[in-house]
């Protein structure tokens, strides 16, 4: 690994400071990505600014209508915290298939969004529940959705000096629910071939709203806004469901690479979107 | 110079301030400051989990976290696990309960558990497997982990020592006794050679070829010789002109490239630096101008006329031609009642253990070279090393560490063990060379990928006609052992059923990509698929039991093969009842519903060849028994390797057996040229076998000088004396005894040092007379059933395996733990290699997965409970009965998981592996097809 400059503020403004100063600074999380792309050489740094001792990053707080998580949480931390139990339980199902014990235990939200590699999990999921992230520098601070914060394969519309400071989740209406579905090549430590992620206020059966995300099938999350349209005001029966996986299997504009093929990527999509619309709903039971 | 910063450390409760760059991991901190080397280096970037330590309790990977991070944090090594010399429970039922084979996982493993129990400290099955998901074992298929983990509680007594379980008595063979080395590897005190740091030691790296297949136009290496820090650097032209590899017919590589590069990764150069960043950027700066040549990859191609010649010796690629020819195949394909034909195409898949290949070589004072190394043959290295570098053997010394698994990849000189001697004597200062991850990949000798023609006869009760195979053996760049794979594929089919006629047609193939060479199972895994697949497909069509039909051609005892091979004892048909009765196979055959399915497959391998691998006049195996003076200890030292299969174990077993004292007086020294006698090391599943008759050999020596030394101090006939349980004593008269070691101690007074030696060689003659029927000769042949259960998800073409049954005629098991431990191994490694493994190239031969994120491994929670079960067996020629599991064990899965796969959607997949998209792409072609016949 080539040498950097290493700098450990211990406030906010202090890390905002420095990344407004020095050029060539690379923020340090936990260092799961970071690490392993300057290694490689994919990344260059002359300084490296580690978050490790920024209380304000660490911490998840409730706030009226919203969960707001610091972008320094381990993925350990939030399947750890009580909030995200009792708000977003479906966070807590991401956790359980997002890379092995060893790497939840470094690697941070806020890191897993900033790296924005086409196949990580959770801005998917925090793209269908409507999550908005903060960005903070030397000169202000902005908030900017998640569905717009990615902009192509570990590119986001974060300025280089700009910090993640949190992700605020809005809280759900109470017959809201949400899921995501990933699929890999084997059962740990692997990141998706392809995954979908499903927001929906029902009432029972029908859908008061949808969102349907996808990830791993195009450089960044795709908003499958037309088949989540098309559950919209619907009672959601398995031929409802099943078009709507059709218009979602349309919307992704897979590669293909060592893990799959772009065709069978769209397969995965038809039938992960089915997958977790009809376990919402409550059918069970083959597909087609 | 580069800045340092200073740090505050709390390493297993010790303070430490160190001074570190910022770029250092604190895995080298911990590793190369603090010597600290139980945490591994197993891939680097966060894979593998053999790094694992615990920051403030929690498990993280330390290879990819800076030091400078944990400044005054937490952190807990394997060495710290330990508290005032008691081990933890963990350790203990680690121990106890067979967890450990090489151990390069077994830190990581147990820090990885610790952390587990500490939060919930009654974990299930599912939250255990999902605890150790993130750290990789290539050895133990994890059931004895999970087991272990299961059952920390019962070691939390300080009375409970399982390093003494059921080893008091002088009975050893059959007892599970816990392995030699447990207690180095579980507190991390095990030295592997990464672990070696000699005084003023350099490193060394190797430049690989970006090109698949270039002529080399020149080597500019001035601006990275005067890269302050490097020390030698070495190109094809500094180099010996001796070709090597493994058969002497087919010495066909070079240590740096001469002329011209064969592979994506050949070898270019050499460096030696002060440390292996500046190593990597003096790589950089060598400027090789290359002029590509046309590359072939794929070996049909590689065999045309016109395709580019990859080494000039051989015409049309081909390296290797085998054609076999037994009985009338024809006859019997007319005598048959059903004949059916099929191309079924294998993978090439790597060993990976989790430990990469390392050497460190030194030459001393007396111009005698050392060189230390994880290897599986201490003694081909040496005669390499000799051939290459012109010195006689008896000035080298080799000395095999602690091997963190070889599986095959290192049964052959490597390039690491021959540039790091050539570049410690340039440099006169020792060097320390080792693969990464990528490395392993490009250095290659995995699995040769066969493509099988296979048509096999069979009368309408199942009896079997005849059989012809055609075996395409994709080999890459270099020969390797690719010979002896070539005949391997043929040679070991007819050893499982009686084929009254076979004919075998074998062509190697180079190509430009790393050389194939010995992976477990040997040339075998891939025809057996297609034979285990047809077998099934042919039952079911005549409407017979696939049990039925392979115990109807079950090999007997006592029987030559059409191929001549001379099967001993044989438990084929045993091991088939019982898995049978133990899976529950005749409620479930055909009858489980859609997507559920269960498979049978069949196995067997050599014990050991019948012939070295060069031609020698030396007894293959051979074994020292010294006893210390004051007959308390004995002393075997065996040319042989442990490699994580427990040859250690399992060879002190037989020695104490046979001498009729405890398993813990004998102390094991292995693997080290000058100290130990010849052994030809742990390939082709020999050691037991032929390494256990060596010293049960040399210990039945040292009985003779006991019973003449007892017989005289008793004063009774010499046939009288007997030694059991420590005890040396007249059998006619039980009361007059004497402790073993007084009668050994005594020896030493009055005659000097009490020394057995022992050797074995198989027995003369084995094989036919045809050309190559040596190969799959062996003293004795081991049988494997299988059955195998799976769910395949029909929407994504997920196979889930969900339980193995499995038995196993490997003779009298020495040692029942570990031999349910290379069965659990075997599986597991054979599950990622039947659905998940596959090394994958780009079209220009650059490969697109050399990690082990994309180099899918079975983690814990891929691999489901595996039963094993031994079946009553002898094997006359084997020490106390024994003969071998570890790679039999590996033959029957792809068959069994492959034909589960077909009783749960009626489709057979020919291909391997057998990937959700091949199943989906299966299934939507049956679908369109009945929609087509239902329009
Ligand atoms: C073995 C392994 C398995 C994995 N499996 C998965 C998986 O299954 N799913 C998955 O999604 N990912 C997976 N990953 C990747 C995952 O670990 C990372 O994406 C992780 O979440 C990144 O967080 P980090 O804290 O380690 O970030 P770092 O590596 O510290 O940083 C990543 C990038 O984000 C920037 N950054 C970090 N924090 C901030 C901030 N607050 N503000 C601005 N920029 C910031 C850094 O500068 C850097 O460019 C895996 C990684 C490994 C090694
Ligand atoms: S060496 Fe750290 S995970 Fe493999
Ligand atoms: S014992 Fe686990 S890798 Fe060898």
């Amino acid at each position: 690994m080539a040498e950097f400059t290493y700098h450990r503020p211990a406030r906010l403004t202090e890390a905002g400071d420095l990344m407004a100063t020095l050029p060539g600074a690379r923020l340090l999380a936990g260092g799961t990505d970071l690490l392993n792309d300057l290694d490689a050489g994919l990344v260059s740094a002359q300084h490296v600014i580690s978050l490790r001792d920024i209380p304000e990053l660490g911490s998840i707080t409730e706030r009226a209508d919203s969960i707001a998580v610091g972008a320094g949480c381990t993925i350990a931390a939030i399947e750890a915290s009580p909030v995200i139990h009792k708000y977003f339980p479906e966070l807590l199902s991401v956790g359980l298939v997002f890379a092995t014990p060893q790497v939840k235990h470094r690697a941070t939200l806020g890191g897993n969004i900033c790296s924005a590699v086409a196949c990580g999990d959770f801005p998917v999921i925090l793209t269908a529940l409507q999550a908005e992230v903060t960005l903070y520098s030397a000169e202000g601070t902005r908030s900017v959705p998640m569905r717009e914060f990615p902009l192509a394969n570990r590119k986001t519309c974060r300025r280089d000096s700009e910090i993640l400071t949190e992700i605020i989740i809005p809280k759900k209406p109470p017959a809201a629910l949400a899921r995501y579905e990933k699929f890999r090549r084997r059962a740990a430590g692997s990141l998706a071939v392809a995954s979908v992620a499903v927001y929906l206020d029902l009432d029972g059966t029908r859908c008061r709203q949808a969102r349907i995300v996808l990830g791993a099938v195009a450089p960044s999350p795709v908003n499958a806004v037309e088949a989540a349209a098309l559950l919209q005001q619907k009672d959601l029966t398995p031929e409802v469901i099943r078009q709507a996986a059709d218009l979602a299997r349309k919307a992704a504009r897979p590669i293909t690479d060592v893990r799959a093929t772009a065709e069978y990527r769209r397969e995965l999509i038809f039938v992960l979107t089915q997958r977790a619309l009809r376990a919402m709903v409550g059918y069970h039971g083959e597909i087609r | 110079m580069s800045r340092h910063y200073l740090i505050e450390l709390t390493v297993n409760g010790d303070l430490h301030s160190v001074a570190v760059r910022a770029s250092d991991t604190l895995l080298k901190v911990l590793r190369d400051d603090l010597g600290l080397t139980g945490a591994k280096s197993g891939c680097g970037v966060g894979d593998c989990g053999a790094c694992t330590v615990l920051l403030n309790g929690s498990p993280v990977n330390s290879c990819i976290f800076l030091a400078v991070e944990a400044d005054k944090q937490e952190i807990t090594t394997i060495e710290g696990l330990s508290q005032n010399g008691q081990l933890h429970p963990l350790q203990k039922a680690f121990i106890a309960r067979g967890s450990i084979q090489c151990g390069f996982c077994t830190p990581g493993m147990v820090l990885t558990a610790k952390a587990l129990i500490d939060k919930n400290p009654e974990p299930s099955e599912e939250e255990i497997r999902q605890g150790l998901s993130g750290t990789l074992c290539r050895c133990t298929g994890y059931t004895k982990i999970v087991e272990a983990v299961q059952h920390w509680q019962e070691y939390k007594d300080p009375a409970v020592r399982p390093n003494l379980t059921g080893a008091i008595s002088s009975a050893s063979v059959g007892k599970r006794l816990p392995r030699k080395d447990s207690l180095e590897k579980v507190t991390g005190r095990a030295k592997y050679t990464d672990d070696i740091q000699l005084p003023n030691m350099l490193h060394g790296a190797i430049l690989r070829s970006p090109l698949a297949h270039a002529e080399i136009l020149s080597i500019d290496t001035s601006k990275a010789r005067v890269l302050p820090g490097v020390k030698a650097i070495l190109t094809g032209k500094d180099v010996p002109d001796t070709p090597y590899g493994v058969s002497p017919a087919r010495y066909d590589e070079h240590i740096l490239a001469k002329t011209k590069v064969c592979h994506w990764g050949d070898r270019v150069a050499a460096v030696a630096a002060v440390d292996e960043d500046t190593c990597r950027r003096a790589l950089d700066l060598i400027e090789v101008e290359y002029k590509e040549l046309p590359a072939v990859f794929d070996p049909m191609e590689a065999m045309a006329d016109d395709a580019p010649l990859i080494l000039e010796r051989y015409p049309n690629n081909i390296n290797t031609r085998v054609d076999w020819n037994f009985g009338d195949t024809e006859q019997g394909f007319a005598d048959a009642d059903l004949v059916v034909e099929d191309i079924f195409t294998g993978n090439k898949t790597h060993q990976s253990p989790m430990e990469p290949h390392c050497a460190v070589s030194e030459w001393d004072s007396q111009n005698r070279l050392t060189v230390y190394t994880s290897t599986q043959v201490v003694h081909y290295v040496r005669h390499q090393l000799s051939r290459l570098l012109e010195i006689p053997e008896g000035d080298i010394r080799v000395i095999g560490t602690h091997c963190g698994g070889g599986f095959g990849g290192k049964a052959e000189v490597n390039p690491l063990e021959i540039c790091s001697a050539l570049l410690a004597r340039e440099t006169g200062r020792p060097v320390k060379m080792r693969f990464s991850r990528s490395d392993m990949f490009y250095h290659g000798r995995g699995r040769h990928k066969q493509t099988v023609t296979m048509k096999i006869g069979m009368k309408r009760d199942g009896t079997l006609t005849s059989v012809r195979q055609k075996s395409i053996v994709e080999g890459g760049a270099y020969s390797s052992f690719g010979i002896i794979a070539t005949y391997y594929s043929g040679s070991m089919v007819p050893t499982l059923y009686k084929i009254p006629n076979y004919k075998y047609d074998g062509y190697r193939v180079n190509t430009n990509l790393p050389a194939c060479g010995a992976m477990r199972g040997h040339g075998c895994p891939h025809p057996r698929f297609a034979f285990e697949s047809l077998l099934t497909r042919m039952a079911k069509e005549l409407g017979l039991d696939p049990i039925d039909v392979r115990i109807k051609n079950a090999m007997t005892p006592n029987t030559k093969t059409i191929n001549e091979l001379d099967v001993g004892s044989c438990e084929l048909v045993a091991c088939l009842e019982k898995v049978r009765r133990e899976s529950g196979w005749d409620e479930k055959w055909g009858k489980l519903p859609f997507g559920k399915g269960i498979g049978i497959g069949c196995g067997g391998f050599a014990s050991g060849a019948g012939y070295p691998i060069y031609r020698s006049k030396f007894p293959h195996s051979n074994a020292v028994i010294k006893v210390s003076e004051d007959g308390h200890t004995v002393i075997l030292y065996t040319g042989e390797a442990d490699i994580g299969q427990g040859a250690a174990t399992v060879l002190s077993q037989i020695v104490a057996e046979t001498l009729g004292i405890s398993y813990e007086r004998i102390k094991i020294v292995y693997a080290d040229t000058d100290s130990t006698p010849l052994g030809f090391g742990a390939y082709s599943s020999r050691v037991t076998l032929m390494g256990g008759n060596a010293c049960k050999m040399a210990a039945e020596k040292i009985n003779m000088l006991i019973r003449e030394t007892a017989a005289e101090l008793l004063e009774i006939p010499g046939d009288r004396v007997k030694m059991q349980d420590d005890l040396v004593f007249d059998e006619a008269n039980p009361g007059s005894v004497l402790p073993w070691p007084e009668v050994a101690a005594h020896f030493f007074a009055s005659q000097g040092p009490l020394l057995g030696q022992g050797h074995y060689s198989p027995p003369e003659g084995l094989g036919g007379k045809f050309k190559g029927a040596t190969v799959g000769t062996s003293p004795a042949y081991s049988y494997t059933a299988c059955v195998c259960e799976v769910d395949v998800d029909v929407e994504t073409g997920l196979v889930t395996v969900t339980s193995f049954t499995d038995a196993h005629d490997l003779g009298t098991p020495i040692n029942p733990m570990g031999v349910e431990g290379q069965a659990e191994g075997a599986i597991a490694m054979m599950l990622g290699e039947t659905l998940l493994e596959e090394v994958v190239f780009d079209k220009k031969g650059q490969i697109l997965n050399p990690n082990l994120h994309d180099y899918v491994l079975a983690t814990a929670m891929d691999v489901p409970p595996i039963h094993s079960f031994v079946v009553d067996s002898y094997e006359p020629r084997g020490p106390f009965g024994a003969k071998e599991v570890g790679e039999g064990a590996t033959l029957p899965v792809i068959g069994a998981i492959a034909n589960a796969i077909y009783d749960a959607i009626g489709i057979q997949i020919k291909e391997l592996p057998i990937t959700p998209a091949k199943i989906l792409r299966e299934l939507q072609n049956a679908r369109r097809a009945k929609n087509r016949t239902n329009q």
